[in-house]
């Protein structure tokens, strides 16, 4: 990877994203190729440790990617990692890194065009916003 | 002591659908470069018998402790993997998928080097995440031979005879004093136009002569407790008695209910009635002092405030008018419609021999809905493009069928999902389209959505094999991809855990230290939002766990 190239890792529970994911390749949906998926079951079972790990390693964004709100398999996980994240946002901030490279994206739809598109957005603003400039403290 | 890590790692050419677009053989030197990996094997197509085959030897030969394939997505080829790893005796649990088909060499076609460049990241991802993974026995528990089934109409009798003709014990618990549902209300069923009341009768005593079925009616669940196999069920009747069940799969089959007319189209109850009433009106003769009738079908559905196409209108609105023709040919009848719905070979038929029949159709829209008047009914023809005035002496309204106010309590007694309008729904549209993806719970019949009685009985029989399933194996094997608290001493008992599993999978218990969470394996499905809330870290997904995800994360960023 070039240097400049920003480092993305998206979340992705195994339902609605993932199945999308998986049908942005069968529909040859062409999306950037900075981000690594990483596969959980659920949204909430992600910390704010998890999305932390990440930056502190030189993440320059994180995307979780989950089910659409009242479609979690799991009845409450994906409100429950809403409030994760809402609160690592604020964690995000002491450290001084901005709270918009980190993002909760619920799916609706499992077809790929929507996942491409989801993801072509997040790392256009990412690459806008540049590298992370700050080292994080844990 | 920590066993020493012999990873082997299969990179998949896929034919030309991964190596195509990105470099596997570079791919594939490049990770002998990854700690802990001993064996690499290029294959053509790994999930192909020989590919197949080229991992066991591998295994073999190579005593191999854990195996990476990068290859398509885990989830079609995880399943035919793992049993190859089994077959060659490394535990399937030491298995990881790594995805650079679908997420890597399909989506950058055209950037072969940046595509080979996330393929090796994804692989030196994959080989961190394998070297903390932990092997892992399947989980096995039995299963009470004794099904519930809630709600006693058309769909709930069905699916208890056909698990109680199979030689199991049901339970079926309706809320009302009787037996039969909607039917009972009906005066014939479509499309064959049989008797209602008497084919609900017949079912219902075929029921009650079954010494396989207990029927409890005036009776509700009250609380829903244990997991597949093993639910604590406990009910109530009118009279405040408290019943036990032990059971070991349940059927919903609670049905829906029509939206009320009020407010709708000047409803009145005499002269503008909805579809259940003239149901009424003709079981009991009561048509003969009308001439004109018109019926408005969409009443209340598909609208901004519900969307759906309730289904069964169009077809109970056509069967009705041929049977008021049938009493009274004399009769004059309308159906304004907005489009019709009568799909199939046997429903188009008797669509034509209305339109024979001499019953007429006219089409409005959603804009200009109909008006009723003092013996008239107003109504824009979309086709004609004019207004025309129709005498009516009976107007009746078709609304739809809605879900029931008590689905939302229910639904969490049972910790199974509702849809956007309050229907039941299921784990998978197409691949487990009458199961919860809560494992051992069913759906069946208008519960799920809108349906004729032949599709409700078609659902109510299916669930009945699905849950049968459980029943005749007498037990169940789960995933092992589970939690597990694997701190006991951090456990603080405070029950926050308990509180939030979304499948009643963790309980309190007392032990010598003290309360701690103890959870249900095989009622576990491994969402992870226990460990993620446990602010002591004494829970955990052990196959998601968090030093796995790190593993990942670390190994992604570290190069
Ligand atoms: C006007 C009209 C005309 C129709 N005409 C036809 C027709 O001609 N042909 C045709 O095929 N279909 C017709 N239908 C559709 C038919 O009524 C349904 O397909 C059928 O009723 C579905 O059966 P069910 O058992 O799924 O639900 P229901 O008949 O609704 O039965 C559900 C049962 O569950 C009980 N219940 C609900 N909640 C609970 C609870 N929490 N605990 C315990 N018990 C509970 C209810 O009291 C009820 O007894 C018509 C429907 C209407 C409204
Ligand atoms: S299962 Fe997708 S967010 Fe919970």
């Amino acid at each position: 990877m070039n240097k400049k190239d920003p480092e993305i890792i998206i979340f992705a529970c195994e339902w609605t994203p993932y199945i999308g994911a998986d049908n942005a390749g069968v529909e040859m949906q062409q999306y950037s190729p900075f981000v690594r998926i990483i596969r959980v079951i659920c949204t909430g079972q992600i910390t704010p440790s998890n999305i932390l790990t990440a930056f502190k390693n030189g993440a320059d964004g994180v995307m979780i990617a989950g089910c659409e709100e009242g479609d979690c398999h799991y009845i409450v996980g994906n409100e429950k990692c809403i409030k994760v994240v809402e609160e690592t946002k604020q964690l995000l901030k002491f450290s001084g890194i901005e709270p918009e490279r980190l993002e909760i994206k619920l799916f609706t739809e499992v077809d790929g065009s929507t996942f491409a598109s989801i993801v072509n957005k997040f790392v256009m603003k990412i690459r806008k916003m540049g590298k992370v400039q700050t080292e994080v403290s844990s | 002591m920590e066993e020493k890590l012999r990873i082997g790692v299969f990179v998949c050419n896929c034919g030309t659908n991964i190596g195509g677009f990105l470099d596997v053989p570079e791919v594939a030197e490049y990770s002998k470069t990854l700690p802990g990996v001993v064996y690499v094997k290029e294959n053509l197509f790994t999930c192909s018998e020989s590919g197949v085959n080229e991992i066991k030897e591998g295994i073999k030969n190579n005593n191999l402790n854990r195996v990476v394939v990068a290859a398509c997505t885990p989830l079609t080829h995880e399943p035919t993997f793992r049993a190859a790893c089994e077959e060659a005796g490394l535990n399937p649990y030491l298995f990881e998928f790594v995805n650079i088909r679908e997420q890597c060499s399909w989506v950058h076609k055209n950037e072969r080097e940046e595509a080979t460049q996330k393929a090796k990241d994804l692989v030196r991802m994959g080989v961190a995440r394998a070297s903390k993974l932990e092997p892992k026995d399947r989980i096995t528990a039995g299963v009470i031979p004794s099904a519930l089934v809630i709600g006693g109409g058309i769909s709930g009798l069905s699916a208890a005879l056909s698990l109680a003709n199979r030689g199991f014990k049901v339970k079926l618990i309706e809320k009302e004093k009787k037996l039969g549902g909607l039917v009972k209300s009906l005066y014939k069923i479509y499309p064959e136009n049989i008797n209602a009341e008497e084919y609900i009768n017949q079912k219902i005593n075929e029921v009650k002569k079954n010494k396989n079925i207990n029927v409890f009616t005036s009776t509700e669940i009250k609380n829903v407790g244990g997991y597949i196999g093993n639910y604590k069920v406990k009910a109530e009747n009118d009279k405040g008695n408290e019943l036990n069940f032990d059971i070991g799969v349940i059927i919903v089959a609670t049905g829906a209910k029509t939206l009320s007319p009020e407010g709708l189209f000047s409803y009145d109850g005499k002269k503008v009635i909805d579809m259940l009433q003239l149901e009424d009106k003709l079981k009991n003769d009561g048509i003969s002092q009308y001439k004109n009738f018109v019926m408005i079908l969409c009443a209340g559905s598909r609208n901004n405030e519900r969307v759906y196409c309730s289904r069964i209108c169009c077809m109970s609105a056509i069967k009705n008018a041929l049977l008021i023709k049938e009493k009274n040919p004399e009769s004059k009848i309308f159906i304004l419609y907005r489009d019709l719905q009568a799909y199939g070979t046997t429903n188009e038929e008797t669509l034509r021999r209305a339109k024979i029949n001499g019953i007429r159709f006219v089409n409005y829209s959603l804009n200009k809905l109909p008006e009723v008047e003092d013996n008239t009914v107003r109504v824009y023809n979309e086709i004609l493009g004019k207004e025309l005035l129709i005498p009516a002496d009976l107007i009746i309204l078709a609304t739809p069928l809605v879900a029931p106010e008590d689905n939302e309590n229910l639904s969490k007694k049972l910790k199974v999902t509702l849809d956007e309008n309050g229907f039941y729904l299921e784990a998978h549209i197409k691949l487990r389209p009458l199961d919860f993806s809560t494992n051992g719970i069913y759906v069946c019949g208008t519960a799920h959505w809108p349906a004729s009685t032949e599709e409700s009985t078609t659902q109510a029989l299916g669930a009945a094999a699905r849950s049968s399933i459980h029943l005749e194996k007498k037990y169940v094997m789960v995933e092992p991809i589970v939690s597990s608290v694997y701190y006991e001493d951090e456990c603080r008992g405070c029950g926050l855990c308990a509180s939030l599993c979304p499948s009643n999978a963790i309980e309190m218990v007392e032990t010598p230290k003290g309360v701690k969470a103890k959870v249900i394996e095989v009622a576990c499905r491994g969402c992870g939002i226990c460990g993620a809330s446990c602010y002591r870290h004494a829970i955990r997904m052990n196959h998601f766990s968090d030093e796995q995800i790190k593993a990942q994360i670390r190994a992604f960023l570290e190069e």
